[in-house]
């Protein structure tokens, strides 16, 4: 098995990295987010700690921790029916099918990379705030941000496999993504906290997993 | 006894693109495109079987269900003793595919880290995966340029790598789809002669070719298969199929003395179908002689012992077989036109 998560890791890479202004780009974006809503937080300044007493009352780091992971929601949801596209346009999925590696396999272990580069982004999203950005980690509860981690990529990952078997029979048109990843930008707490939505819209987000995530997400790292 | 490849009644059925205003009246109606229609089929170990057939045929429909790629809607096929529906692993053990689809490669990996990625998938070792990978090369005569990336090789290399790939786990069956389809001649001959020569002769592998190239079935295949609209019209060696088209044999003779007289003898034989000549146009005092018989195995004597009786001198004799353009023509009229 290990062997084979390496093959998958090493073919993902290798082909991400060709592509150098793409790799490097991506990580260039980061820096850009970053100071977009460090300003926009300076902006607000303390008219925001109402709001967000219970995660420290400040904008900036609910904000970054909110951006930060939910690119893992993208990335469960897409990465699994991205993976199955990508095979079906290239077509090296029939050429994979073909061998002894049952379909799951396939699937879950194409999908390993997107989730160890999300993790460096995280990675980078957090030490930019933390070292450049003045974000308050003090007491970060470690054990518990990886134990929650873990319950966010597999839930996330849960409704990427869903969504993938969308793309396995319409090729094409995948509801699920396009209403998990609308709704939970919008209704999740990703950029704003629920608190400041209509008590009728807050319903929305007690459906989405991405609130409950963030919301322990920034406790144990705030 | 144990067929390489066998198939009973299959049936595929694929849904059809329906347009809007045609989903608006009869929402629930669910139209189909029969793509195989009760496709029977027996290959033997070591032959090399030919599926020939026009684009849209059903021959890469076949190849996939046979390759457990897809299901049948009806019939059932065992693929080395295996059946398709329950023994799908023991399938993927045994087989090997390759497409003539050139784009199913990582272009930005090299041709060896293509196939080091591949090969893993078959579950060998990291040392299975090196030795194995160094003998197909050696038998394709690819070591020189696979660890070149992909994307910069010509389209005949392309083809060799799917042929290494679908090699890989040393499969007895292999399954080919259009392997010569964007290959100049000299490339498609190389491809043609690796398969004939190297695969089947020399290893004893059995090969299930799909192609709708008539030359390069006939020059290959044991024996061949016509599909048309999912349906077998045909089945047999070449010459079979040309029997079964026509129970003619055309003879192309070149004579010096040949009179009228030799000529209405000749004709007046009952297995004699057609006889005419004409003067050799690069040498007047020559005669150009065709005549098409009927069970030319015992017309040709006849027809040699009453030219050379009658004083005529045969300078050559050439036969000419029906060519396997006008065999599949006919059987795709005959049996394609009633469905």
């Amino acid at each position: 098995m290990w062997q084979k998560i390496v093959a998958f890791i090493k073919r993902d890479f290798s082909i991400t990295a060709s592509y150098r202004l793409s790799f490097f780009f991506q990580f260039f974006g980061i820096l850009f987010f970053v100071v977009t809503f460090y300003f926009i937080a300076k902006l607000f300044g303390k008219a925001a700690v109402p709001y967000l007493a219970s995660y420290g009352g400040d904008y900036f780091s609910f904000v970054l921790i909110g951006i930060a992971f939910s690119d893992y929601l993208g990335v469960g949801l897409s990465s699994f029916a991205g993976t199955i596209r990508q095979g079906q346009m290239l077509g090296t999925l029939e050429a994979m099918l073909v061998t002894p590696t049952r379909v799951h396999t396939i699937v879950l272990f194409s999908s390993i990379w997107q989730f160890l580069l999300t993790s460096v982004r995280v990675l980078a999203y957090i030490l930019l705030g933390v070292f450049f950005f003045g974000v308050n980690m003090t007491r970060p509860n470690i054990p518990a941000a990886l134990l929650i981690l873990i319950l966010t990529i597999l839930a996330f990952s849960s409704l990427g496999i869903i969504s993938a078997s969308f793309i396995m029979v319409f090729k094409r048109g995948d509801p699920l993504n396009w209403v998990m990843g609308s709704f939970s930008t919008l209704f999740g707490g990703v950029l704003f906290p629920i608190t400041i939505l209509p008590d009728w819209l807050q319903k929305i987000s007690y459906f989405l997993p991405i609130t409950y995530s963030l919301r322990a997400m920034r406790h144990a790292l705030l | 006894m144990v067929y390489a490849i066998e198939t009973l009644g299959l049936i595929k059925r694929f849904p059809r693109r329906r347009k809007l205003s045609q989903i608006a009246r009869h929402p629930l109606r669910r139209e189909t495109i029969t793509a195989l229609s009760g496709v029977d089929l027996r290959v033997e170990e070591g032959e090399l079987f030919g599926i020939l057939g026009p684009n849209g045929a059903g021959k890469t429909t076949l190849i996939k269900l046979l390759c457990t790629l897809i299901l049948p809607d009806a019939g059932e096929a065992w693929v080395s003793g295996y059946s398709i529906f329950h023994e799908e692993e023991s399938i993927k053990r045994s087989i090997g595919l390759v497409t003539g689809e050139e784009r199913s490669f990582y272009w930005r990996l090299s041709g060896r880290a293509n196939l080091e990625f591949f090969t893993t998938l078959h579950n060998m070792s990291s040392s299975q995966v090196r030795k194995r990978i160094n003998k197909v090369l050696e038998t394709l005569e690819l070591q020189e340029k696979v660890d070149d990336l992909f994307h910069t090789y010509s389209t005949g290399m392309k083809q060799k790598l799917a042929l290494a790939r679908g090699l890989i786990n040393n499969p007895q069956i292999l399954f080919i789809d259009e392997p010569t389809k964007s290959l100049d001649p000299v490339a498609a001959q190389n491809i043609r002669k690796l398969v004939r020569e190297r695969l089947v002769k020399e290893q004893g592998k059995t090969v299930f070719l799909a192609t709708h190239n008539l030359e390069e079935a006939e020059q290959i295949c044991d024996r061949l298969a016509i599909i048309d609209r999912g349906k077998i019209l045909s089945l047999g060696t070449p010459s079979e199929m040309r029997t079964t088209v026509s129970k003619e044999d055309r003879y192309v003779l070149k004579l010096r003395a040949l009179t009228d007289e030799t000529v209405e003898k000749i004709r007046k034989d009952n297995k004699v179908a057609h006889i005419s000549y004409r003067p050799d146009p690069a040498n007047p005092s020559v005669s150009i002689l065709e005549v098409r018989l009927l069970e030319h195995e015992s017309a040709l004597p006849l027809v040699i012992e009453t030219l050379v009786t009658l004083g005529a001198s045969i300078l050559d004799c050439s036969h000419f077989e029906v060519p396997l353009e006008d065999v599949f023509a006919e059987v795709v009229k005959r049996k394609g036109g009633n469905t």
